[in-house]
């Protein structure tokens, strides 16, 4: 079953964007509590960069995300109409000794990277598609 | 999200109700640097109400930790359920900062 949410890019609209992913996991049935936090914390850093750096939270401005699962693997979808951000390649410049962290937005950067299996980004037209993979725990 | 306060002759304890994200992040910024304006730098952030904590919320911390060690004081975090020390945990932070389990053993550290 695929599901989709549209929010304009307000701040707000995070919470709005960890509930409707939240309540799209517990339709897979997955009993790891923690393994969906991630997951929503990884999509909500995801958006909150987007929001802020692609588009200044201009309400005006709106991305879709769309969940599904297949093949005991998670698939979250962004599309986003700003250019694309090349998540897999970021590192983190300021990277402090004892913590994996940096200013700008790259601690969250570092929080997808760890958690998600495969992130592909298309670009299509100027916009993005972010694609996220994670892959279900077997127990 | 709302910051519950109880002061205490040895800390401060500031419990997030709530989510801290994006959004929430600087107010608990702001309180922070409030305690910081009083000379109070032993604080205990009590997570025991806390239902999510992104890198925003994180970075708050983050950013305050020189000042505190400057200053000789601590930053303890108590009460984590296992979602939010999950995100600790993912970034080591769980390594740098203090998480202790209740408030009564966070002030054996003070």
């Amino acid at each position: 079953m695929n599901s989709k949410l549209t929010v304009n890019c307000e701040k707000s609209n995070l919470k709005l964007i960890r509930e409707f992913l939240t309540d799209q996991l517990k339709t897979f049935h997955i009993k790891d509590e923690n393994f969906c936090y991630l997951i929503v914390t990884a999509v909500d850093e995801a958006c909150t960069n987007s929001f802020e750096h692609a588009h200044h939270f201009n309400r005006e401005h709106s991305i879709t995300l769309e969940t599904y699962k297949e093949n005991n693997e998670i698939h979250i979808d962004i599309f986003d109409p700003a250019p694309p951000f090349d998540i897999n390649n970021f590192k983190c410049k300021g990277l402090a000794a004892k913590i994996e962290c940096c200013d700008d937005g790259g601690l969250g950067v570092s929080m997808i990277q760890k958690i998600m299996d495969d992130i592909k980004i298309e670009s299509i037209e100027g916009a993005s598609l972010y694609k996220f993979t994670k892959k279900i725990p077997m127990n | 999200m709302r910051i519950e306060q109880i002061e205490n002759e040895r800390c401060v304890i500031l419990r997030p109700v709530g989510d801290l994200d994006a959004t929430s992040s600087i107010v608990m910024n702001e309180k922070i640097e409030q305690l910081f304006r009083k000379n109070k730098y032993n604080i205990l952030i009590d997570c025991s109400e806390l239902d999510y904590i992104s890198s925003a919320g994180l970075g708050v911390f983050i950013s305050h930790m020189d000042e505190i060690q400057e200053k000789k004081g601590k930053l303890i975090f108590t009460n984590q359920n296992s979602r939010v020390y999950s995100v600790f945990d993912l970034l080591g932070l769980n390594q740098l900062m203090t998480i202790v389990d209740t408030n009564e053993t966070a002030l054996n550290h003070i």
